[in-house]
């Protein structure tokens, strides 16, 4: 089974020219986990989206599966509440809601896959979706395991060479560490091809992460100094002004490297420093952000403190109120080591980056939320300015913001106006927001139907995620076996703990204000 | 120097008349006092970013028309900051003279962000002065962004100054669903199209209307299962809400969507006929002794739909007896799709199906930039469809 579906084959003589190179195939999606809050927040309109876009064709349905007892018109019902009312109203809703189905069944009963083979079944003959599934794993992690498992055993899994398709998305966390994503992943690849996988990690479906390949590989100006020669080093920040709201319980068992850095921030570190893959299919640009991680040079635990910062927030004051420090926090063991800030020092060591460090921070009830790459560019070789107090030299800095205010700004020195020369620094700055009007889509959106139409670009391949893991692991361990009786401490609302600024200036650098 | 309540009064919506040699001036001192926000004494001047991602010309032929123009620029500003020059030619004003004015569209992305604001330059122009409009233009044009000419008038394919202002454009925008005898006009756009073929692309808002009637009539066949139908199809009807033009009942789109689906599937035109129901064509596919139909027909629509189309169907009935069909709904916004075999019950679903405005329609023009030989196949095809019934 490969995961091109026999639509891409062949050639729609209707569809030439239309901006949508494709709609999605005939199929059912089934979720699991369906009676949580991700389908009807994320899911559910996501799809409804698609639907209005005329992305997904007629003969297509959703049918959710959980353990909670629900009828098809009481599942309905649930949907309803983050879709706007005015779009409620309409035919298009009724219309897709018809296509809204639900059976309830604990996942470990192998008796409920063959429920799930009669309902699907049916909805095959009623809907003509041709056989096509695509699974939806919303459940807690703990789960995937046995419904993969069951899914294999009850052959609700297309073997190579069928005429119709299976894939199935798979939320993270891919693990908690490298030992539980290897287990993970040999469960899903005994039942799952690698290329019916899809790994979502919502950060790439953000238009500004997808921006960040065209400003590389679009721009002829910028490549020539993506490199050594050029650049003094880059800071990748995910900064968040949220505590850990109701996520309490699962957050203190993970921690900042494992929520955000593992992931999201290595992700976009890849997209960074990757070579100019061949093409854009899925595995050329895959293969070149493996290519990364697999160059990052790996820590030893031993070594792991000189490399890395980590910390906890403190009770502070953020956006106007008194925040409680992070063990003062619902479901969060007040005796806790959770760290909620990580600070990291990274090399990759190949030709194009080889010395320079690439500084990536993550951290929870910080001044700003704000998530950005910044390449700092090597300041000039000579100094022909006069350097006096008004005149600083500072190197050029390039800033991707990813959110909020997503755009690029570009740092240079300009002449102040004026009989001598004073060097002013400025910032050349394009907004998404003021340059483009259009609203960009939601990110799930945009991942459902890359899965849907067989697209795994913006999807996590097996071997990146182990890399990630592989590289975390020293650190983690160093973390975990340190007699340090405290972690470090941040208030809430300010730029993060001081000893993240040591990380940087013992080579006379500093980071980006938040 | 600009008025001394210039700013106000621009960014607030308003325009004060120039000096047409003083008007890049005008502009450079307007803006610098808008980014300082130095004449502001409220909320509506503070300061503002100005933002440019293209030249929008804009040719009107009517003071009213230009009002109407000036508005909807200040909804399309929000999706495309550009530098619009509006251009009216007036041939009801007295005298050979050309006036200017600027203004400025503003909004703010975010309530608490800075206001975006764009430019607006208008020449007016009467008498023999109208000649000089194209050459008065050219010099407001900001270098090194692409240029659109949106033609919203009529006798855009002998105007004089689409003469010449097609070397410095990218792009004429048109919208053909004007036209009041596609008999006319549909050969003069095809020839249009080849004359400026290495210069100039055309783009025709009539044909983003249809975009989503060929997504979802292409979508049918997406699916493998459905793809072998298409080399059935015997039958083709496009029922369309009458209008009523010297040139004829048939919107323009009608034929529009008929040479589109007849120029993808590759179909050679054989004859037309007057028929009690519509008008009909009859084609046939290459190499196949197969007839097929075309039927354009009236049909009933609520009033709103006046000039478009109601619904679109393509049929066979070798073997099973296939139809795939989208109809607007009792809601004007929605259609209903539906793919029937034999005496199975149809598949139906409901999807949107919005009836765009004048600015979600330019929007979509000014993200384009190539040429569209989807759609100038498809005009050709109109044009051979619209000149076989003289």
């Amino acid at each position: 089974m490969t995961s091109v579906s026999q639509s891409e084959m062949l050639v729609n003589p209707l569809r030439e020219g239309l901006e949508v190179v494709r709609s999605a195939d005939p199929c059912v999606v089934v979720i699991f986990g369906a009676s949580g809050d991700l389908t009807k927040r994320k899911l559910i309109p996501a799809l409804f989206s698609l639907v209005e876009q005329h992305l997904i064709p007629s003969a297509f349905a959703v049918l959710g599966v959980a353990r909670r007892p629900m009828s098809h018109e009481e599942f309905r019902a649930t949907q309803r509440e983050f879709i706007d009312a005015e779009r409620l109203e309409t035919e298009v809703w009724k219309s897709f809601e018809s296509s809204l189905f639900y059976i309830p069944f604990d996942f470990s009963d192998a008796s409920g896959y063959q429920k799930l083979t009669e309902e699907l079944q049916k909805i095959d003959q009623e809907r003509g979706t041709l056989n096509n599934r695509l699974y939806y794993l919303s459940t807690p992690p703990t789960a995937y395991s046995e419904i993969i498992k069951q899914l294999g055993a009850a052959h609700l899994v297309a073997a190579p060479g069928e005429k119709y398709w299976t894939r199935i998305i798979i939320e993270k966390p891919f693990g908690h560490d490298l030992e539980s994503a290897h287990a993970l992943n040999a469960g899903v690849n005994a039942v799952f091809n690698e290329n019916q996988v899809y790994r979502i990690d919502h950060y790439l479906g953000k238009e500004t992460v997808q921006n960040i390949l065209v400003f590389r590989f679009a721009n002829g100006i910028f490549e020539p100094l993506w490199n050594r020669r050029y650049v003094d080093h880059v800071q990748i920040t995910v900064a968040e002004t949220l505590g850990v709201e109701h996520r309490g319980s699962y957050y203190d068992g993970a921690g900042a490297a494992r929520d955000m850095v593992q992931n999201h921030i290595l992700q976009v570190l890849s997209l960074v420093a990757m070579e100019p893959p061949i093409s854009l299919e899925a595995d050329t640009i895959r293969d070149e952000k493996s290519k990364v991680l697999r160059a990052i040079r790996r820590i030893p635990p031993q070594d792991a403190f000189k490399y890395s910062v980590r910390a906890q927030y403190g009770r502070g004051f953020i956006t106007g109120e008194t925040a409680a420090a992070y063990r003062e926090e619902e479901d969060v063991n007040p005796q806790s080591k959770t760290e909620t800030y990580a600070a990291f020092k990274f090399y990759i060591d190949n030709w194009r980056w080889a010395g320079v460090p690439f500084y990536v921070r993550s951290g929870k009830r910080l001044a700003k939320r704000v998530s950005e790459v910044a390449i700092q560019f090597k300041t000039v070789p000579h100094l022909l300015f006069e350097q006096t107090a008004a005149d600083q030299l500072e190197p050029n800095v390039l800033v991707l913001k990813i959110q909020p205010d997503e755009g690029i700004t570009l740092r240079f020195g300009a002449k102040l106006p004026g009989q001598s020369i004073h060097i002013r620094w400025v910032n050349m700055d394009f907004r998404y927001g003021a340059s483009f009007g259009v609203k960009t889509p939601e990110a799930y959106e945009r991942l459902i139907h890359d899965c849907l139409i067989g697209d795994a670009t913006l999807f996590s391949r097996r071997d990146t995620v182990e890399q990630a893991w592989n590289l975390l692991m020293p650190f983690l361990i160093a973390w975990q076996q340190s007699k340090e009786r405290e972690l470090p401490q941040y208030e809430a609302g300010s730029q993060g703990p001081s000893e993240a600024e040591a990380l940087l200036s013992a080579e006379g650098r500093k980071w980006r204000r938040i | 120097m600009p008025p001394d309540n210039s700013l106000e009064k621009v960014m607030t919506g308003g325009s004060f008349r120039v000096d047409i040699a003083s008007i890049e001036d005008q502009l450079r001192e307007l803006w610098k006092d808008a980014a300082t926000g130095a004449t502001a004494e409220d909320e509506s001047v503070k300061p503002v970013t100005r933002t440019t991602v293209l030249n929008l010309v804009v040719f009107v032929d009517s003071e009213a028309a230009a009002q109407e123009v000036s508005a909807l620029l200040g909804d399309l500003v929000e999706q495309d900051p550009c530098r619009a020059i509006v251009i009216t030619a007036d041939p009801k004003q007295q005298g050979d003279k050309m006036e200017a004015w600027i203004s400025a569209h503003c909004h703010r992305p975010l309530p608490t962000s800075k206001a975006v604001c764009c430019e607006q330059i208008s020449l007016r122009a009467s008498g023999n002065a109208i000649r000089e409009l194209a050459a008065s233009t050219v010099p407001f044009l900001l270098s090194d962004l692409p240029v659109f000419l949106w033609w919203r008038g009529p006798g855009v394919f002998e105007s004089e100054i689409v003469g010449k202002l097609h070397g410095v454009c990218d792009r004429l925008i048109i919208d053909s669903k004007q036209f009041a005898e596609p008999a006319l006009e549909f050969p003069k756009l095809q020839s249009f199209i080849q004359a400026t073929q290495d210069r100039l692309a055309v783009s025709d808002m009539a044909w983003h209307r249809l975009r989503q009637w060929r997504e979802l009539m292409a979508q049918f066949f997406d699916s493998p299962v459905l793809f072998a139908h298409l080399s059935h199809i015997e039958n083709v009807v496009v029922e369309f809400n009458p209008r009523a033009t010297p040139g004829g009942t048939v919107p323009p789109q009608a034929f529009l969507l008929a040479g589109w689906l007849a120029s993808r599937l590759g179909w050679q035109l054989q004859d037309s006929r007057s028929t009690g129901e519509g008008t009909q064509f009859r084609l046939k596919r290459k190499h196949s002794r197969t007839n097929i139909s075309i039927l354009l027909r009236p049909a009933k629509a609520p009033a709103e739909l006046a000039g478009h189309l109601v619904s679109f169907e393509l049929s066979s009935e070798k073997g099973w007896s296939t139809t795939f069909r989208i109809a607007r709904g009792e809601s004007p916004h929605c259609a209903q799709t539906e793919i029937s075999f034999g005496q199975s019950p149809p598949f139906r679903r409901t999807v949107p199906l919005p009836i765009h405005t004048e600015v979600e329609l330019l929007a979509r023009q000014l993200d384009i930039f190539g040429h569209d030989s989807i759609y100038e196949e498809a005009i050709a095809m109109a044009a051979r469809l619209v000149d076989s019934m003289k």
